[in-house]
């Protein structure tokens, strides 16, 4: 048994984020978890038009946003914006879910596709399971024609 | 400098299209070709949805603000799948040699049934040949002109699709009721990105070369087309020589002039006129002529 970071401080450590994130903080998202199964998961081409979702589970993070940009196409502007999730482990698994690449997040309105999931945040850099502290989930801004999410205007 | 009056012919009231075809009218034939005949759509959940068609690189207001509806309304990002065209570079068509002679080479066509051909008592009684309109115009320069077309979708299946189509409209006829080209294209570009930040896309390019050809609305000041009406005269000429062979008087019968602008002769007969007689007819003198 270590003498620093036991679980008495990892528990500290909970209470003082879950009090951050979900009292005071408060910004919520929604993730969107695909159903496998139903997602023609066998295309030739490894793609789905007619993928589907499980209900969104609405949870707490702290958001880390940058600017929207936009890139000069062919087709006219478009919008680019990156945002960063940051998730708590132990709030996650009160929720049951477990964000992963390709997951869909929505937060105000918009909705963002997971690139990237990083569970690299050790608390005293301990490998225990316990101090994985969170999940960060690098994602992009979509739109409702690249995701089978919601009916599209068009 | 004398302007010949006979140019002078009233065209505000034609209902005769003047023969111009302009870069404008190519690129709405071909994009009109694409939109209604090709058509391109996508299937998704069960829905056939039209690819909307666009010309490439709109000014900022009308693509994000009047052309919205190809966006999504929450975060204005292009909305897919879309087509986009863009006219590239032009040459002159060399396998149709043509020497235009500064716009005086022209070709010349009659029209049908012409509002001056009214039948009426008047016409049969003076054996009227119904005149014609002719519309002269010059020789238009043959050009080859060049296309890019992007197709940006999700998947390749809808890729697939809208390329199924293109590949079938390929070497044939492009444009609408007035002007037509032939479209030909060799080699379709595909791509499929997916990269981190965004979205993954597939992406097809190809350049369509499309033998078209120009004729602007004036040149030199002039129109290219011209309106020509045919002579509504016909003099007859009877000459009375001596026994010299000199000639000492010329008579031309039935001078009727009926080529004025809205005017009917109330009141005619068979005559003989000679050399400098006038006639009236609705209010205007006529000078009779050799």
């Amino acid at each position: 048994m270590p003498r620093f970071i036991t679980e008495r401080d990892s528990r500290f450590f909970y209470n003082i984020n879950n009090e951050l994130v979900n009292d005071v903080v408060e910004t919520e998202i929604q993730i969107f978890k695909t159903v496998i199964a139903e997602s023609n998961p066998d295309d030739i081409y490894g793609e789905s038009t007619t993928r589907k979702y499980y209900t969104g589970v609405r949870i707490n993070c702290l958001i880390n946003r940058a600017d929207s940009t936009t890139d000069q196409t062919t087709f006219g502007q478009n919008v680019i914006q990156s945002i960063t999730f940051a998730i708590n482990r132990e709030i996650a698994k009160s929720k049951n879910v477990y964000p992963e690449n390709g997951d869909i997040i929505q937060w105000n309105s918009f909705l963002y596709e997971v690139d990237h999931v990083s569970e690299n945040q050790h608390i005293a850099g301990r490998s225990d399971q316990d101090l994985n502290w969170s999940f960060v989930c690098n994602a992009h801004m979509t739109n409702i024609s690249q995701i089978n999410i919601a009916e599209r205007s068009q | 400098m004398f302007e010949n009056r006979i140019n002078q012919l009233r065209r505000d009231t034609d209902t005769v299209r003047n023969t111009t075809v302009t870069f404008e009218d190519v690129d709405t034939a071909i994009w009109n070709h694409i939109k209604d005949v090709i058509k391109p759509t996508i299937e998704e959940n069960g829905i056939t949805r039209i690819v909307p068609v666009m010309f490439a690189s709109p000014e900022r207001w009308r693509g994000i603000q009047a052309d919205g509806w190809y966006r999504d309304q929450q975060s204005r990002q292009i909305m897919v799948p879309i087509i986009a065209i863009s006219r590239g570079s032009f040459s002159k068509n060399s396998s149709i040699a043509m020497d235009k002679i500064d716009g005086v080479m022209r070709k010349t066509v009659a029209s049908g049934y012409n509002t001056k051909n009214k039948y009426d008592i008047f016409s049969v009684a003076n054996k009227l040949k119904p005149t014609k309109v002719h519309y002269s115009v010059t020789v238009p320069d043959y050009v080859v002109i060049n296309y890019e077309v992007s197709i940006w979708t999700k998947s390749i299946r809808q890729m697939s699709s809208i390329i199924e189509k293109f590949v079938f409209a390929e070497a044939s006829y492009w444009g609408d009721k007035y002007d037509k080209f032939r479209v030909s294209y060799d080699t379709i570009d595909n791509t499929v990105d997916i990269a981190d930040g965004q979205d993954r896309a597939v992406r097809d390019t190809f350049t369509m070369n499309v033998n078209a050809y120009i004729i602007p609305k004036d040149f030199n000041n002039k129109d290219t087309t011209i309106k020509i009406l045919e002579p509504a005269k016909i003099v007859m000429v009877a000459e009375v020589v001596n026994s010299f062979g000199e000639e000492i008087k010329t008579i031309q019968r039935g001078v009727i002039p009926v080529e004025f602008e809205g005017g009917e002769i109330d009141e005619y007969e068979l005559f003989t006129v000679t050399d400098g007689d006038f006639i009236t007819a609705d209010g205007k003198n006529y000078n009779v002529f050799k």
